[in-house]
């Protein structure tokens, strides 16, 4: 009975939810109770509704089925859950967690690029137009990772809403000079102390 | 790579492809021609496999990377959508704050 109570309170969420969601895709007439406890359950588990609704989720399996086997694919997966920590999926907003979504998956896309140029291009007798071809590739995969790198750090400066300053201090017969910098306090430097003006200036 | 008739008799000549031009190439006739044949055959047959599976392969590849390019636009769109509904717009390409109406 302890060991069932045990197993009851640290049941993974997402097995209960991938449970639950087995359970009412088989049904024709879903259990309300179900229904409730699912929507109790995603409310509760950040990750849960980007994982249903993403498209990208599904590319990512798919890629993920297409490209790695057994021992790769393990660390596979696990250099995406790193990467989902590290860039604090959970914790973050729809919209990043979108992004976060896009960018693991054109991590592995990249992952699939490099392990292919490395197998067939380097060391290997391959014509001219074959080596072309991986070298593109291997280039688009890269600078569709940084974009999507981009785009995460673009919304994420946006979203600090913390305005940045710019000054543009323009002498005569001198040339114009633009300071641009942080206004909320953190990173910006004392203002030095206003010297007293001599009276004979 | 071609067996041709002459006076009766196959003889085995290969293709060859110099300048721009097609070259035939005597080879043999007889027992010798046929192993040369066969062995080219096989050569032949193995760079046709090879062929197909590095077709196949860009066709995989060019699937994966039309699905990508596909999430990709989306995803700019909505975060586009979003930006924009928070309050910024794009000025030479930077995302800027509209600055309040008086």
């Amino acid at each position: 009975m302890k060991n069932n109570q045990l197993t009851a309170k640290t049941a993974d969420p997402w097995d209960v939810i991938a449970d639950l969601r087995k359970r009412m895709n088989k049904a024709k007439t879903p259990d309300p109770k179900d229904i409730e406890r699912l929507r109790q359950l995603a409310g509760a588990t950040p990750g849960y509704l980007s994982f249903a609704d993403s498209i990208t989720q599904s590319i990512r399996s798919q890629l993920i089925e297409k490209i790695s086997h057994g021992v790769s694919r393990a660390y596979m997966l696990a250099e995406v859950d790193v990467l989902k920590k590290q860039l604090d999926y959970d914790a973050a907003p729809s919209l990043d967690r979108l992004l976060i979504d896009h960018i693991l998956t054109v991590r592995l896309r990249l992952i699939h690029a490099e392990n292919a140029y490395n197998t067939r291009v380097v060391n290997q007798p391959i014509t001219l137009k074959e080596g072309e071809y991986w070298d593109n590739l291997l280039s688009s995969a890269q600078a569709r990772f940084i974009r999507a790198i981009e785009a995460l750090a673009r919304v994420r400066r946006l979203a600090r809403n913390t305005p940045a300053l710019q000054i543009n201090i323009a002498r005569e017969g001198g040339k114009q000079v633009n300071v641009q910098g942080d206004v909320t306090g953190k990173e910006a430097a004392p203002a030095p102390e206003a010297k007293p003006e001599s009276p004979a200036e | 790579m071609s067996w041709e008739q002459r006076r009766g008799r196959s003889y085995y000549f290969r293709k060859v492809r110099e300048g721009g031009r097609v070259r035939s190439k005597y080879v043999g006739s007889g027992i010798v021609a046929q192993i040369c044949a066969g062995d080219d055959n096989d050569e032949r047959r193995e760079r046709d496999a090879k062929r197909a599976a590095y077709r196949a392969t860009q066709h995989a590849e060019a699937q994966i990377d039309r699905q990508l390019a596909d999430v990709e636009s989306a995803i700019a769109a909505m975060t586009h959508a979003t930006l924009f509904a928070a309050g910024y717009h794009q000025h030479n390409g930077e995302w800027r704050k509209k600055r309040h109406e008086k």
